[in-house]
């Protein structure tokens, strides 16, 4: 990796970052939540979406805009807003 | 990663959520910096989280009068605190049952005894007493001075060790395996000699030939019963020359000897006589508190005290009742009468004569004579006493016999 990608990864505050390792799953970035419930966690991270789904999630820690989710996940997926939304 | 509580000691309450914007109120959480744990989504209208409890009130805030909120749990030193705070006297009962399980462990409530043979535990329980251990008493930490009291009363005791088990001290006790030398028979040549002067009233030569007989006057050192025998040899290879051969003297040799004993009176005889005052009392000693109430209120310039135990134990803690009278009493002299003073001479004769005469010794014939000194009165007691005089003494064998034996034709 680049110094550049480097450090927009580190300093980009308004784009997703995950970490999965096993149960648990570390979202960055948190803007706000979108939707919570066991099995699906949709947050808002400036510019982007973040989806994780799976199955038993709960949220193990929620401060400093990172999320420590614990729970199986099956799938994660990023998305933003259409632009007809933003008007 | 640190763990899903707020840590040990750190205040958290466990809440639970109903209503329908829960993604609102987080969302606002998020905004004003509230820290949330273990945020778990039961259904859509109900979820439970965790949060510090000093941030509660701003969270409570926060979800307005879109939600209800309920605190399922506390958690932390806070409300530990505060449960004590709130059962004050539930706490203080559990801390003076432990203070008394604590104080009763201080006293010893048993003592064993192991390993004594010929000794009996009562005596060695006796001198434990009189060193200061006995059931009840404050354990004292260093126990010498009882091992030595223990030495110096059982010479039998060769070995002591004593160490606490909770609240029982164990004593063991090794006694020295029989010492008593079996009985040899002795083969040295000894004559039985005078111990002291005396005339002789019985000879009874068990081996030996006896050089004195009834009314013989002896002095200390004279031989009473010999070990030497002259005989004249039958063996035909040394000639019929007369021989000496030594023995080991035996017998008892009983003779009149004088003794003179001394004892001292008191003129005067104190009598404590009843004024019929009396104070009643109760005595209570638990553990190292000590009440007298017939102490405190004794002001009695003489008096006697009588008292009876009503409880004494040492479970769980050593506790002695004793219920006290206090009589008043007025102190007086009395002269001792002749008639008691020689009584009480004769009791001391006899006390002698218990201590120190053997089977066949007895006292013959007793003289006293009293004179008065200041507060007291002097006894000199004269006895003629039957006792056993001899005593054995070894016979040094001459070399000018052993020359003449080998000499003799």
């Amino acid at each position: 990796m680049s110094i550049k990608d480097d450090l927009l990864f580190d300093f980009a505050i308004t784009m997703p970052r995950v970490l999965v390792s096993g149960r648990t799953t570390v979202l960055d970035n948190v803007k706000k939540l979108m939707l919570l419930t066991d099995s699906e966690i949709v947050v808002f991270n400036g510019q982007r979406y973040t989806s994780v789904t799976g199955s038993d999630f709960v949220v193990k820690e929620l401060k400093e805009e990172r999320m420590l989710v614990s729970g199986e996940v099956r799938e994660i997926r990023f998305f933003k807003a259409l632009q007809e939304n933003k008007d | 990663m640190k763990s899903g509580k707020f840590g040990f000691l750190k205040h958290y309450r466990r809440i639970r959520i109903e209503g329908t914007n829960l993604c609102e109120l987080i969302n606002k959480c998020i905004k004003n910096e509230i820290e949330l744990k273990n945020l778990h989504w039961k259904n859509n209208i109900e979820s439970t989280v965790e949060l510090p409890g000093e941030e509660f009130s701003r969270f409570r805030k926060l979800a307005g009068h879109s939600c209800r909120i309920y605190v399922i749990k506390e958690g932390g030193a806070v409300p530990v605190f505060r449960s004590f705070k709130a059962n004050l006297l539930t706490v203080a009962g559990a801390f003076l049952l432990g203070a008394l399980i604590f104080y009763q462990s201080l006293f010893i409530a048993e003592i064993r005894i192991e390993g004594y043979r010929s000794i009996d535990e009562a005596s060695i329980r006796e001198v434990l007493a009189e060193a200061g251990l006995y059931e009840g008493v404050r354990k004292p930490g260093d126990y010498n001075d009882v091992k030595n009291a223990i030495y110096e009363n059982f010479e039998k005791i060769t070995w002591v060790s004593i160490y606490e088990n909770g609240r029982m001290v164990k004593v063991n006790i090794a006694e020295a395996g029989n010492t008593e030398e079996a009985e040899v028979e002795e083969t040295s040549p000894v004559d039985i000699v005078a111990e002291r002067s005396g005339i002789i009233e019985r000879v009874i030569p068990l081996k030996g030939n006896a050089k004195v007989q009834k009314g013989d006057y002896v002095n200390k050192g004279d031989v009473l019963i010999s070990g030497r025998y002259k005989y004249q040899s039958t063996d035909y290879s040394k000639g019929d020359d007369f021989l000496v051969m030594y023995s080991h003297a035996e017998g008892q040799v009983l003779a009149k000897v004088p003794k003179r004993l001394t004892y001292y009176i008191e003129k005067n005889k104190r009598e404590k006589t009843p004024e019929g005052k009396w104070i009643p009392g109760v005595s209570i000693r638990a553990g190292d508190l000590k009440i007298d109430t017939a102490d405190a209120f004794n002001r009695f310039e003489a008096s006697v005290r009588y008292e009876k135990r009503v409880v004494n134990i040492v479970k769980p803690l050593p506790v002695d009742i004793r219920l006290v009278k206090i009589n008043q009493v007025a102190l007086t002299e009395k002269r001792q009468s002749p008639d008691k003073i020689r009584k009480v001479v004769e009791a001391a004769v006899r006390q002698y004569a218990r201590e120190n005469l053997g089977k066949d010794e007895k006292i013959l014939d007793m003289d006293v004579d009293y004179t008065e000194s200041q507060g007291l009165i002097k006894a000199d007691v004269l006895l003629e006493l039957l006792e056993d005089i001899g005593s054995e003494k070894p016979v040094k064998i001459k070399k000018e016999e052993k020359k003449s034996k080998e000499t003799t034709p």
